[in-house]
Formats: C-alpha cells, sequence, structure tokens
C-alpha cells in the first residue's frame, strides 16, 4: 500500500511538473525572432538564466564551436575576444524585436535602439570593463541590432577619477525572461 | 583570460607594470561654447605598454582627439586616435599591434541607460603622421581618419543625448592605465600632436598654447613630459623620459 501511495505520488508530481513546464514555457513565450532561428522544440522550461530568469523557447543557445557568421558578427560587434573575454559571458541570445529588450534586459524605455527593427542580440557579461573616458563598468550588456551596437550600463559604473559610483536608471520594467548561457 | 602570441617578442625597453591601474591623461583640453568637432595630427610612436607580472593588470598606451560634454560624469565623449593595448585589457590586444579606433558614450539621461560602443578597432597601423577628426557633418557626427569617413553618429546621439545638449569641450590627449604604460616618444624623438584645432559655426580654429607652456598631466608621473611648441604654437609634444 505504502509503495502504492509513493507511485501515485511520484506520477502527480510529474505531471504538476509537466504542467508547470508547459505553464512556463506559454508565459514565458513571445513573437519568433525573424531570420534563419527557429523556434527551439526541445523542452525548456528548465532552462534558467545566470540571473535566474527563464529562458524562452525561442532563445537558443550559441555554440562556440564553430560559430556562424552571424554569431562571429555579434561577436566582433562586441569586442567580444577582443577586450572582452568570451569567458566572461554569463549569457547570449538573439530575442527578437528590439521592443522586445526591456523584458531582457534593464531599460528605462527611452533608449533609441529600442526604436530600431529586425534581429537583436544580446550579450551579458559577469566582469569589468575599462573605458578610454576614464569610467569602470560592472556587468555591463551589450546590445547589437540593425543600425548599433554597444553597451549599457546594468551594472555599478565607477568613474576612476574620483571614485564615485553611479548606478543604473530605474527599468522601465524589471526584466522577466533571461538568456541562456554558451554551449560547446 | 586573452591568450599571449607567442610570435609577439617582448618589447626591449618595456617597464614593469605596477600593481594597479588608473586612467591617466596627458595632453590638454578646452572649453567652447558651440562645439561641434575637433581634430588633430598625430604622429604614430610604436609606445609600449607595461610588462605584466604574475597577476595580470590593465594597460594601454592610447592617442586620441575628442568632443565631449561632462554632464553627468566623463563618458559623454566622441574620440577617436590610435590604440596599443595591454594583455588583459578592455581593448583589444590585437597581438600587440597598434591600430586606429574610436568611441562613443553617453551617460544616463535622455537617451535612457549610459551607453558606450567599446573601443571599435577601425585598421591597424604601424607608421606615419595621421589627421584625426570628429566633426559635425549634416545629419551626422562623422570620426574621420585621413579625411575618411570611418564611423558616424547620428546629430541626435550627440546634441540630444549628452544632457547639456552637445559638446561644450575638446581633447588632445595621451591616456594611460598604468604608471608603467609609456606616456609618450622616446626622449630622441617626442610625439607630436599637431593642428590641434576646433570646430565651431564660424569653421575652424588652431587650439594654441604659450610656446613652450606645460600640458596637463592628471599622473604628474615625472617621467611623463608634455610641452606646447610648433610654428604655430598649435603642437603639442609628449614623451617619456624612460625610453631613450
Amino acid at each position: 500500500m505504502g509503495r502504492s501511495l509513493s507511485v501515485i505520488r511520484h506520477f502527480a508530481a510529474a505531471v504538476c511538473y509537466l504542467a508547470a513546464a508547459m505553464l512556463l514555457v506559454a508565459c514565458a513565450g513571445g513573437p519568433y525572432p525573424a531570420g534563419s532561428h527557429v523556434a527551439d522544440s526541445t523542452p525548456t522550461a528548465q532552462r534558467l538564466s545566470y540571473y535566474g530568469l527563464p529562458v524562452p523557447a525561442y532563445v537558443q543557445s550559441v555554440t562556440i564551436t564553430n560559430p556562424d557568421a552571424s554569431v562571429q558578427a555579434v561577436f566582433e560587434k562586441c569586442q567580444i575576444d577582443f577586450g572582452v573575454p568570451k569567458s566572461e559571458i554569463v549569457g547570449m541570445g538573439m530575442i527578437g524585436e528590439p521592443t522586445d529588450l526591456p523584458r531582457f534586459v534593464a531599460l528605462t524605455g527611452r533608449e533609441p535602439q529600442l526604436s530600431d527593427q529586425g534581429p537583436t542580440w544580446v550579450i551579458q557579461i559577469h566582469g569589468e570593463m575599462r573605458t578610454p573616458a576614464g569610467e569602470l563598468w560592472t556587468d555591463p550588456t551589450c546590445v547589437v541590432t540593425a543600425n548599433d551596437s554597444g553597451w549599457y550600463a546594468t551594472g555599478p559604473v565607477m568613474n576612476v577619477a574620483d571614485r564615485t559610483i553611479t548606478t543604473p536608471l530605474p527599468a522601465t520594467r524589471s526584466p522577466d525572461l533571461g538568456l541562456p548561457a554558451l554551449s560547446n | 583570460m586573452v591568450a599571449i602570441d607567442a610570435a609577439q617578442p617582448p618589447t626591449a625597453a618595456a617597464v614593469a607594470c605596477e600593481a594597479t591601474s588608473t586612467n591617466k591623461w596627458l595632453g590638454d583640453g578646452k572649453n567652447v561654447l558651440g562645439l561641434i568637432g575637433a581634430s588633430s595630427q598625430i604622429e604614430f610612436i610604436n609606445r609600449a605598454v607595461c610588462t605584466q607580472g604574475e597577476h595580470f593588470v590593465d594597460s594601454w598606451a592610447l592617442s586620441w582627439v575628442s568632443i565631449q560634454n561632462g554632464t553627468g560624469g566623463p563618458n559623454n565623449i566622441l574620440q577617436t586616435g590610435y590604440a596599443k593595448c595591454g594583455v588583459s585589457s578592455s581593448c583589444g590586444w590585437n597581438g600587440g599591434n597598434s591600430y586606429v579606433w574610436y568611441y562613443y558614450g553617453r551617460n544616463a539621461g535622455p537617451c535612457g541607460a549610459k551607453f558606450q560602443t567599446g573601443v571599435v578597432k577601425i585598421y591597424n597601423v604601424s607608421s606615419g603622421l595621421h589627421d584625426f577628426a570628429v566633426l559635425k557633418s549634416g545629419t551626422h557626427y562623422n570620426v574621420t581618419v585621413d579625411s575618411v569617413v570611418e564611423a558616424q553618429r547620428s546629430v541626435s546621439d550627440i546634441e540630444t543625448c549628452w544632457e547639456g545638449g552637445g559638446a561644450s569641450s575638446a581633447g588632445w590627449y595621451n591616456e594611460m592605465l598604468n604608471n608603467g604604460d609609456q606616456g609618450g616618444g622616446p626622449s630622441t624623438n617626442h610625439q607630436s600632436l599637431d593642428n590641434n584645432a576646433y570646430l565651431t559655426g564660424t569653421g575652424w580654429h588652431s587650439f594654441t598654447h604659450p610656446l613652450n607652456s606645460l600640458c596637463v598631466n592628471t599622473a604628474a608621473l615625472p617621467n611623463w613630459h608634455c610641452q606646447w611648441s610648433g610654428s604655430y604654437s598649435d603642437r603639442i609634444y609628449t614623451w617619456d623620459d624612460r625610453f631613450p
């Protein structure tokens, strides 16, 4: 009797988990990005970002062995392995349109890149960047759109001259989606 | 960690890196009302970055011209020039080779979160005098090297996104991160930043100082020297007396 109850409990737990997973995927879903990237058909509800946010099914992991030309172009625009070590990347993916950015990145809503169009790539790093303007940026985020690319201060920034630290402006919304880690 | 190019020989005359790195500048700047551009003919000198020890530190030896606006911090800037970067720096090591670059940044404000392009490589460089400029032209601010447009930012990136309404000062500087980085040319071949000028609605204006007057040395490192010279006093000479 006890063994039967245990089996039932395990079955019920599995059903609940599956239902939760489907719900999470549905909630995390969004418009699929244009271009050659297709929706990932594997279960992805278990994918969580470095920051603990669910990774939507349509954001595929980037393979660092033999990355395709589009990934290499994004690496170049974000100076990956040209000042920014690839090892510092904690999340990367093509998320869809720039209007989707605030779901992934803490932005104010006033950033001109939000009005851009086309495929949008995001790279999050856990590390520090120095700038020739005299600042030290911690954990910034690179965004690449059709007409612009660069880094947003999504973490603290220190002015090295006077050692003052500024924190990011309040975001228009808290990001509720995450990016997958790189895969081999 | 960036791999060290084994084929790149160490610079024999290089100075050991010190334990900490902070940005330091050697050159000069000017506040200008209605500023829309700045230019300089900068001499290429293959300056050395410091020699790394057991624990890598950031280092670089940059030369650049800029327009900027100090409102809200130092990041409202558009600049271009030469870069020689250390092996673990936030600008590309590039196999130890120097290159031409540009950088655009804006502070948090009218255009949202603080933003920067990073140090964007344009191409490798190894010799000569090159004309660098950042200037407004039509609907853009152009970054030009030897009069060729190499990068552009929209006018709104400068005049709207920089809180305070556009550029308010220009800069002509060498920049180092570590006291072991070479601050200028060797003692026998001072590096020149020549024909220094800035642009307003009334045209280009030479940026001059009294002959032999000293420039700004934010590190006050006694080995780093900078003074004004040239037939029209619009030339900066920089040198580092640790390098004969």
